[in-house]
């Protein structure tokens, strides 16, 4: 019997109280998934960066049921999004065929016509306008092997670097955080680390909705251990915030002033660890736009002026609240901390990145297991696929740089391109992908497993952009039409999820394979199989068959991954131990793995809790090395980042601070848990949560319609008075179709990541 | 039809007590039991009714709070 609408609401509303207090619900008989199918093919969830393991089960050339797997690292637990996965498979507007653009109506096309259009269209541009007129804009929800495909064609074959990734919107700021801190991506620790922590600093992440499995762990280790302690820095009183033992709300974009404070409590009441700090730490700041070293006296000095009462002062958030932050901090046994886009979105992303790891390195809260500063990833592969395979107009694979002459040469070699192939000058990033095919300066963009026509901010640019007559945008995508997909010239039907096989990669360094279990419907392929043809007849309407013969010799994923595996070798990320025989029977393994005997490595930078290639980068290194920044001596870098506010923070015209986000039900640009009847009953609409100090203030009652304007659009959303944010900021939703929150959002970007400060928007409010 | 998730919390040892006075009530299911805290879900035509629901049960004695968490309308 199914479960009926009524059951699943009452699940939902309970699940999410259960969240709140840490409570542990049974998952109702009707979500769990039926044994009747008649095979079980091991995968991963599509949705969140957690990347929780999962067994598909397959009837009739169908997919029928998702159980969570016991024996990954989600012991088998799934969020209510992820039972229902079958359902994305099914939906009534799954792309099937290639469709052109006639006027304002999309016509049915074969495969052959479409390729031969996009070829002519590319080939064209490149011969008339140069490499640098065509662009790809991929996603971290593409297989590894799609995006290395695609890096590959455009730095090394076509030599333009004229490609980015939608990682640039969620995950750029943690990775330059993390390679300017420590001198590679990637976090060092793992979700293991919760089981040992003893203090959680969770910031600028909802992990309850997010996140809900991982969030999940933190609750039961807190629940076993009552000495644990969660501190929760949000200005929202979120679901996660709720099982906090000390909410810290602030005014957004004021955290870099609590986390200097906090940093200001440590030193001055010696908290921190001199021997780690002798030893692991150098100090760095920025002088005449170069970074240069300082000394520890000098960082003293730089952070004396953010007591805790200048950091109330700035922040609102109670001094008592700040010192009572950094002594738990620093105190416990093992703080892991935890954040995702509430640090990430920001114009001062990587600094606030920057302060999160200055306090685990100041207090030696890192390197074993339950210290350890942790990225949340948003997006099922933005690791794997993007960050370390390369997809960003300034990455090469495995931690290369287009910029670094070294690395350039190393890549040109393996690839078998001639040497200055590889452009020096890294590309435009996303934002600036739309804003140079506005300029009409790139004429041709592809955009595959995307939907930037929803997710970009201060859309109402980029939208028209998309739509202009005199460029063109190919758009592949499982459905059709998406908020990108109608504004397309070319919309190619794509494989989704487990109609192909690949291999994501999640936020613990976990790489994962994904078995094909069905067929596509129709004529949907997967994007692999469409990429490498489009390559071989590209480079043949470009007179480069030969070349083509040998850069894009591929006859599936397992060709291609054999590749992958050996680009990594003798880098900070060696995972040329992880063949596929061994994806596809191992429950993920995690890099490094540098031989086929290795299990892969919870934790790194460290010889006590075996990273293999401490050794191998610093053969003198004791324990913890930070091997990836041999430029300051295998150590790590704590950085005097001043406070500085948001690009637009509320003002006597715009008073209000617009932050948005996700909720439980959903993800992203609803794409796929919009389909899913179930979830889309629980959770429908964008809705403005506004406090109701605000609300009274205004003469807004629950659910009437609201204006909201910020300099950039206006747009209709029913009030939700509620005690959720703090008074002088509202928050909605961003995956709504119907209503595009990001019509109002900021495209205000970070120097250094170029990721948008979508959490921090002034906006007005009305009544409608 | 609305349907509403409620965090019931109680004072210490009340538990018993507290989930034989929720009993009575039409319309609820209890879901779980946590930390001096429960976890109900009401049901209700209109929200009034809920409003209501709320009020009868905050009156109960050993109740401290009673605070929604979700709101939903099936």
């Amino acid at each position: 019997m199914k479960l009926t609408r009524r059951e699943l609401l009452k699940y939902s509303a309970a699940m999410a109280a259960a969240s709140a207090i840490g409570l542990d619900l049974p998952v109702p008989k009707d979500l769990v998934a039926k044994e009747t199918a008649e095979k079980w093919v091991k995968g991963v969830c599509r949705y969140c960066g957690a990347g929780c393991g999962v067994y598909v089960g397959v009837s009739k050339g169908k997919v029928v049921a998702v159980k969570g797997d016991k024996d990954n690292w989600n012991k088998g637990f799934l969020c209510v999004k992820g039972y229902y996965l079958p359902q994305i498979l099914y939906a009534e507007d799954r792309a099937k065929y290639p469709m052109l653009r006639k006027g304002d109506k999309f016509v049915r096309i074969s495969w052959n016509e479409a390729m031969d259009i996009m070829v002519s269209k590319f080939s064209q541009s490149i011969k008339n306008h140069g490499v640098d007129s065509v662009a790809f804009y991929g996603s971290g929800q593409a297989y590894i092997e799609e995006s290395y495909f695609m890096n590959k064609l455009f730095k090394g074959g076509l030599g333009t670097n004229n490609i980015d990734g939608n990682p640039r919107l969620c995950m750029a700021s943690a990775a330059v955080g993390y390679v300017t801190s420590y001198g590679k991506d990637e976090p060092m620790g793992c979700y293991d680390d919760i089981y040992h922590a003893d203090c959680f600093f969770i910031i600028g992440s909802n992990m309850a909705e997010a996140h809900p499995v991982i969030f999940n762990i933190l609750n039961e280790r807190k629940k076993k251990n009552p000495g644990v302690k969660v501190i929760v820095a949000d200005p929202r009183k979120t679901l996660t915030a709720r099982i906090a033992d000390l909410h810290m709300s602030f005014v957004p974009g004021t955290d870099l002033a609590i986390l200097n404070a906090m940093a200001h409590v440590i030193v001055k009441e010696n908290l921190y660890d001199r021997n780690f700090i002798n030893d692991h730490v150098v100090f760095k700041t920025i002088k005449d736009d170069k970074p240069a070293k300082v000394t520890f006296e000098d960082y003293v000095k730089f952070i004396e002026e953010y007591t805790p009462e200048m950091a109330e002062q700035v922040s609102s958030c109670p001094k008592d609240m700040i010192i009572q932050a950094a002594r738990l901090f620093a105190k416990s046994k093992a703080t892991m901390s935890l954040w995702c886009m509430g640090l990430n979105q920001r114009t001062r992303g990587v600094w606030v990145n920057n302060l999160v790891h200055n306090l685990h390195l100041l207090t030696g809260q890192i390197c074993r297991p339950g210290a350890t500063p942790f990225s949340l990833t948003g997006q099922p592969n933005a690791c794997g696929g993007i960050r370390d395979a390369g997809l960003l107009s300034h990455l090469l694979p495995y931690g290369r740089l287009v910029v670094n002459e070294k690395d350039r040469e190393e890549m040109e070699k393996f690839w078998g391109v001639p040497k200055g192939r590889i452009n020096p000058k890294p590309g435009p990033t996303a934002v600036d992908i739309f804003r140079k095919f506005n300029a009409g300066e790139i004429k041709c963009l592809w955009v595959a497993c995307t939907n930037p026509g929803q997710s970009l901010p201060n859309l109402e640019v980029y939208r028209k952009a998309m739509a202009k007559d005199d460029t063109f945008l190919v758009v592949s995508e499982a459905y059709h039409p998406t908020r990108t997909s109608e504004l397309a010239d070319l919309v190619l039907p794509s494989a989704l999820w487990v109609e192909k096989d690949g291999t994501y990669g999640q936020s613990e360094r976990r790489y994962q394979y994904l078995e094909k279990a069905v067929n596509p419907p129709a004529e949907a392929r997967p994007d692999f199989e469409v990429f490498v043809e489009f390559a071989k007849k590209l480079f043949k309407a470009l007179g480069r068959e030969e070349e083509a013969k040998k850069l894009f010799n591929y006859k599936n994923t397992e060709d291609i991954w054999k590749e992958i595996m050996e680009a990594s070798r003798n880098t900070a990320y060696d995972f040329t131990g992880m063949t596929r025989e061994r994806l596809k029977k191992e429950h993920g393994i995690q890099w490094p793995c540098p031989d086929i005997n290795h299990p892969g490595t919870q934790r790194r930078y460290t010889v006590k809790y075996g990273d293999p290639l401490v050794k191998k980068f610093d053969p003198n290194a004791k324990d913890i090395s930070f091997y990836g920044n041999k430029a300051d001596g295998n150590k790590a870098v704590i950085w005097l980042r001043p406070y500085k506010g948001p690009a637009e923070p509320a003002d006597k015209d715009y008073p209000f601070i617009l932050t948005t986000g996700r909720q439980l039900e959903h993800w992203h640009t609803g794409t796929m848990t919009l389909k899913v009847a179930e979830l889309k009953r629980a959770a429908f609409k964008a809705q403005l949560e506004i406090s109701p100090r605000d609300a009274a203030k205004l003469g807004i009652k629950n659910k009437d319609l609201v204006k909201v304007t910020s300099r950039r659009g206006s747009i209709i959303l029913e009030a939700k008075v509620v005690d959720v944010p703090r008074d002088g900021v509202v928050y909605t939703n961003f995956h709504y179709p119907d209503k595009l929150i990001n019509m109002l959002t900021n495209d205000a970007y970070d120097a250094l990541s170029k990721q948008p400060e979508y959490k921090i928007s002034a906006v007005k409010i009305e009544k409608a | 039809m609305k349907i509403a998730s409620l965090i019931v919390e109680f004072d210490e040892n009340r538990g018993e007590e507290i989930k034989q006075a929720l009993h009575p009530f039409k319309n609820l299911t209890i879901y779980g039991e946590k930390d001096n805290k429960i976890v109900v879900v009401i049901e209700s035509e209109e929200i009034k009714d809920l409003t209501q629901t709320i009020d009868q049960i905050s009156a109960i004695t050993f109740i401290k709070s009673v605070t929604p968490v979700y709101i939903s309308e099936l």
